[in-house]
């Protein structure tokens, strides 16, 4: 139990730390991801904007009257949280050098921030509909839909919300812990037949017909027979 | 250059991360479809113990299963009631749990073994989980947010991993080392 009790540990000390690191550079790392939205809806020329006051952050519609629309976002900072799981298991994890530990935080953060950034984008196809569906139905519910549905279609919004709605119970996070698995696939995978490999007492006994009938080799061990210790070029 | 062995290492291990996925998949529609029924048999136990735990810790609480069919119970504490949703009892980190075991290149009887070991690991792990935020909301209401977002939500990922690794070393590993 001590490797994995270590190992969450750790975890949980890094991740702690960060939460101090990350008060600090939480309002930089979502100006990062608010400018790149903002860049996308201006692109596709819809009328929207995110905006951040202090700690809140709006999305700012423009009417065709020149008023303004602001609905605020709520929680958004759970958003990217899933940045602090990332660092801190690349961080905790042991036997790997600072160096590999660097690499795949760099790799793996521009992909979160992409992540980010579309779910922002299609936050502002959910929230515009969310409020007209909010206020009670009158002429000014009316126009507000007539307006705004031209830019932001129902059925786009349907599809985002559904798509948000999955991604949040079950990948925001599991793409942290899969790309984890991904930066550790060659090790994970790879101790268990090294284990063999020194138990048992070299590649070659991995296709010993006894040890294999009393279901010491595994079957997904016997399926990748060796030729003996080539090297690809 | 590398070595034949690491790359099929390396093989192996995106088949392992490409049937975490594929389980997570299925995990996912297999939850749409048995929410009812998960809503009764896990969320409503853990919820039904927390609270049982917490009035032994001297906490008021009660438990509400009114919206228990729509996989919501409603748990009151200090007359402020909180709607423990399926994301409150960790069962999403146990999917992630089972889904990594699944998915790892072990034996059937290894993986079962698995499952056997994250499922009351993880009930434990929920009941304790809803005891520390029903506490959170009767000492410290203020709080509630920064422990649902954030603290609550790594140790999540944190338990994963423990369990999986501890399932690596001592079944898949360890297993093998017994028999040698």
């Amino acid at each position: 139990m001590n490797g994995p009790l270590l190992f969450f540990a750790r975890f949980v000390f890094v991740a702690g730390a960060l939460y101090g690191l990350w008060q600090i550079l939480s309002p930089l790392y979502i100006s990062f991801v608010i400018s790149a939205a903002n860049e996308l809806f201006s692109g596709l020329e819809l009328p929207v904007q995110l905006q951040r006051f202090g700690h809140s952050l709006v999305f700012a519609y423009q009417r065709t009257s020149g008023i303004m629309l602001r609905l605020e976002a709520h929680q958004y900072e759970a958003i990217y949280l899933n940045t602090i799981a990332a660092i801190a298991l690349l961080g905790a994890t042991p036997k790997q050098s600072l160096e590999w530990k660097f690499r795949w935080i760099c790799k793996i953060l521009p992909f979160l921030w992409a992540t980010h950034v579309a779910t922002f984008f299609m936050g502002g196809y959910i929230a515009i509909w969310d409020y007209a569906h909010s206020i009670p139905p009158s002429q000014s519910q009316g126009e507000l839909i007539v307006e705004f549905s031209a830019y932001f279609p129902f059925e786009h919004k349907l599809w985002c919300t559904a798509l948000l709605g999955q991604w949040n119970i079950w990948g925001r996070y599991a793409v942290v812990v899969g790309g984890w698995f991904f930066a550790l696939r060659r090790e994970l995978v790879g101790q268990t037949i090294g284990f063999l490999q020194q138990q048992i007492g070299g590649v070659h006994q991995l296709h010993n017909k006894s040890l294999i009938k009393k279901g010491v080799v595994p079957k997904y061990i016997r399926a990748q027979r060796p030729r003996q210790n080539t090297h690809v070029q | 250059m590398r070595p034949l062995a690491t790359l099929k290492h390396g093989k192996r291990g995106l088949h392992f991360c490409l049937f975490f996925a594929v389980w997570l998949g299925i995990m996912a529609v297999a939850f749409e479809w048995l929410r009812p029924q998960l809503a009764g048999l896990y969320m409503y136990p853990i919820s039904y113990v927390a609270v049982q735990l917490l009035n032994l810790a001297g906490v008021d609480a009660r438990l509400g299963e009114t919206l228990l069919a729509a996989g919501v119970c409603e748990l009151a504490v200090r007359d402020i009631v909180y709607l423990v949703t399926f994301e409150c009892t960790g069962i999403f980190a146990l999917f992630m749990c089972l889904a990594a075991v699944l998915a790892y290149p072990a034996s059937v009887v290894h993986r079962i073994k698995g499952v056997v070991l994250a499922v009351p690991a993880f009930i434990v792990y929920s009941t304790l989980r809803l005891l520390v935020m029903g506490m959170v909301a009767r000492f410290a209401p203020a709080q509630i947010e920064l422990f649902h977002v954030y603290i609550m939500v790594l140790v999540n990922i944190g338990f994963v991993l423990l369990v999986w690794m501890y399932w690596l070393k001592e079944v898949v590993l360890g297993a093998r080392s017994e028999r040698h």
